[in-house]
């Protein structure tokens, strides 16, 4: 009897997985392009969703995909970056995820090859990379303008004229984002002095902890932190009554009179192309973009910046939009005195991402 | 002298978490058995320390629960090492994954928590010092109790009656089992122990150092903490040195990059391990130190 049973269930297994493969196939044969007829998104994370940055403002694309696109979307968080992501992002297939976002740079290797073994889904990768093609898609905001304004702001707002970066690793975004916060700054004081320092890790929060109290001993009176996490910073600020950006998202909740601002990842300008995707139209894309293009943006201004500098503040955002102001419109000099872009010249967003000095006016290295 | 006073004040904050686990697992090392667990007993500690004072308000209370759950993570590294006689090192390195996939689900809700309270507590008079007292007694109870503890560990290893019976275990426990004792109860209480101590590391860094909760986030202290006990040639009354070395390294990794001191970036980031490593050279060659005899068996 047990035989029977042991062969019978054997026998509903295989006719099971015999159907699934023709309702795999059937479907995949309807799709023409990638991600037609989407129901599900997968969004993988290095971290957890909660960590008031980087990770938190998928949670916000997440929210406009469900609600715009009206796709679920499925989160999988603190996915290492090695070969168990493949297996991750298997599994979401398997699921019916048919667009993945992966949101790391140690992703990417692995994302090719998942492209290459699944023409049927869309890959949509935040970091820049080669691999941009066929089915596998980029999207990357742009940092210098939200940095740019957000140090025109922290100019206005300091009252000791010492302001403090706090640093993860010295890799392009970071540079870019160090040095368009000093020309912002600049831009308002020209000989305000910017205090960067690189703590090595995206999340260390005792080196967040050492570096934001010994910033805010040196006299830096507003912080700006490029890290995953924020919240560490936003408490050290808080206790010693100086004020601080967040950074990647916007996590104003978190205590406002002690947040200023921060450069957010902003989700406007993708979610149309996912809803071209959706409807069977995918094309391969490579977005990168800033305010005018919607992938980055101002997060919401602090309780304690006065009206009237909030008004400038968006002012100043408009004019980066209306084309009035290049964040790195030359003359841009290093700290050793060279040139970077001579006066006039209007660089590419590749040039900006090739910059490897940090410019005149920071207090700091990246050698 | 305002330099001096955020060095000294950061090399303290940032040294004494990992006193706290480096003084535990000496305790253990001293019984015979590693506790590589510390790293994930430092986790336990600030994650539910940080959850208790956030809730409660009460630094007292967030330590008396983050010993306990420091405690059972300890308790399991025990169970495994001892009694079921694995792999102390595998089995500590596994609970440290298990330590942050626990802290991870249930610190969720408290990421984005603020501690609303704040455990400074200057010592009067002193606190007065010039340098001194901004930085060494203007801290927060644990970081008073963290100046006493390699001092107090050295009392009870050395001149109490259950210390040297720990340290026999750690020797030669046929000799203890022959004296009447239970040696595997002294290692269960001595791995505890150094469970407990780490999570109290943990509390202090999260409540106090860095107020606030955050995954994983003792990123590493805990092995430092551990590695560092040969440092100290597992002699309770050194733990000062190897701690607050690596507490000034790391102060040191920001400072000279504050003040535009032309040194690579990337030098900086090297010095905490740099300072450790050198400490460690310096210490093996110049005496040979004292490892408990059940611990050369694995080394």
């Amino acid at each position: 009897m047990k035989k029977l049973f042991a062969c019978l269930l054997v026998l509903c297994l295989c006719l099971s997985l015999v159907a699934c493969d023709s309702a795999e196939q059937g479907e995949a044969a309807n799709s023409g392009k990638p991600g037609a007829g989407a129901t599900k998104m997968g969004i993988i994370l290095g971290g957890s969703r909660d960590d008031y940055g980087f990770n938190y403002s998928f949670v916000s694309l997440a929210e406009q995909v469900e609600e715009e696109v009206g796709i679920e979307v499925v989160f999988k968080e603190n996915v290492p970056q090695n070969s168990d992501y493949e297996g991750v992002v298997e599994e979401l297939i398997a699921q019916g995820c048919t667009i993945i976002f992966p949101t790391q740079f140690g992703y990417l290797e692995y994302t090719k090859a998942l492209a290459d073994r699944h023409p049927e889904v869309a890959f949509y990768s935040i970091p820049i990379t080669d691999y941009n093609g066929g089915n596998f898609s980029t999207i990357h905001g742009e940092l210098q303008e939200p940095w740019y304004v957000m140090g025109a702001l922290a100019a206005e707002f300091s009252e000791t004229g010492k302001l403090g970066f706090i640093g993860s690793m010295p890799i392009p975004d970071v540079i870019v984002a160090v040095n368009a916060y000093t020309l912002g700054a600049q831009s308002v004081k020209p000989d305000i002095e910017v205090n960067a320092v690189f703590t090595g890790s995206w999340a260390d929060t005792g080196l967040q902890t050492t570096s934001c109290n010994q910033l805010i001993d040196a006299g830096c009176d507003v912080i700006a932190p490029f890290q995953d996490t924020i919240k560490t910073i936003v408490e050290i600020c808080d206790s010693r009554d100086v004020h601080c950006f967040g950074c990647n998202a916007d996590a104003y909740e978190l205590n406002p009179s002690t947040w200023l601002s921060a450069c957010e990842n902003a989700w406007g300008g993708f979610i149309p192309v996912l809803k071209e995707t959706v409807a069977g139209n995918y094309e391969c894309v490579d977005m990168r973009g800033g305010f005018e293009m919607g992938l980055s943006d101002i997060a919401t201004l602090g309780d304690d910046i006065p009206q009237e500098l909030k008004d400038k503040t968006m002012a100043l955002r408009q004019s980066i939009i209306d084309d009035e102001i290049h964040v790195f419109e030359g003359p841009v000099i290093a700290q050793d005195g060279s040139v970077v872009f001579e006066e006039g010249y209007k660089p590419t967003t590749e040039e900006i991402n090739l910059i490897n000095v940090l410019v005149k006016g920071i207090n700091g290295t990246l050698n | 002298m305002n330099d001096l006073i955020t060095i000294l004040s950061s090399t303290i904050s940032a040294g004494t978490p990992i006193l706290f686990a480096l003084v535990g697992d000496l305790i253990g090392q001293r019984a015979g058995i590693i506790s590589l667990n510390v790293e994930g007993c430092m986790l336990v500690g600030a994650c539910a320390g940080f959850m208790t004072a956030a809730t409660t308000g009460s630094l007292l209370l967030a330590t008396l629960v983050a010993m306990i759950f420091g405690g059972l993570l300890a308790l399991c590294q025990a169970f495994l090492a001892i009694t079921r006689k694995r792999n102390m090192m595998a089995s500590g390195f596994i609970l440290n994954f298990f330590a942050v996939g626990l802290t991870t689900f249930f610190g969720r809700n408290f990421l984005g928590r603020s501690l609303g309270a704040d455990f400074t507590w200057d010592i009067p008079i002193l606190c007065e010092i010039p340098v001194l007292g901004p930085t060494v007694f203007s801290q927060d109870p644990l970081t008073y109790f963290s100046y006493l503890l390699p001092i107090l560990a050295w009392f009870f290893l050395t001149r109490t009656k259950s210390g040297l019976l720990l340290c026999s275990v750690g020797e030669a426990p046929e000799v203890t089992e022959a004296c009447g004792y239970h040696p595997k109860r002294i290692q269960y209480a001595a791995v505890i122990a150094a469970g407990v101590l780490a999570a109290i590391g943990g509390v202090q860094m999260s409540t106090v150092y860095t107020i606030s909760w955050a995954n994983d986030m003792v990123n590493g202290r805990g092995f430092i903490a551990s590695a560092v006990v040969v440092l100290c040639a597992w002699k309770a009354e050194r733990a000062y040195i190897p701690a607050y070395i690596f507490g000034l390294a790391q102060a040191l990794q920001v400072f000279l990059q504050v003040k535009g001191v032309p040194i690579s970036m990337y030098v900086t980031m090297m010095m905490p391990y740099l300072m450790t490593l050198a400490a460690l050279a310096i210490i093996s060659i110049s005496k040979k130190p004292a490892m408990p005899e059940k611990l050369k068996i694995i080394s």
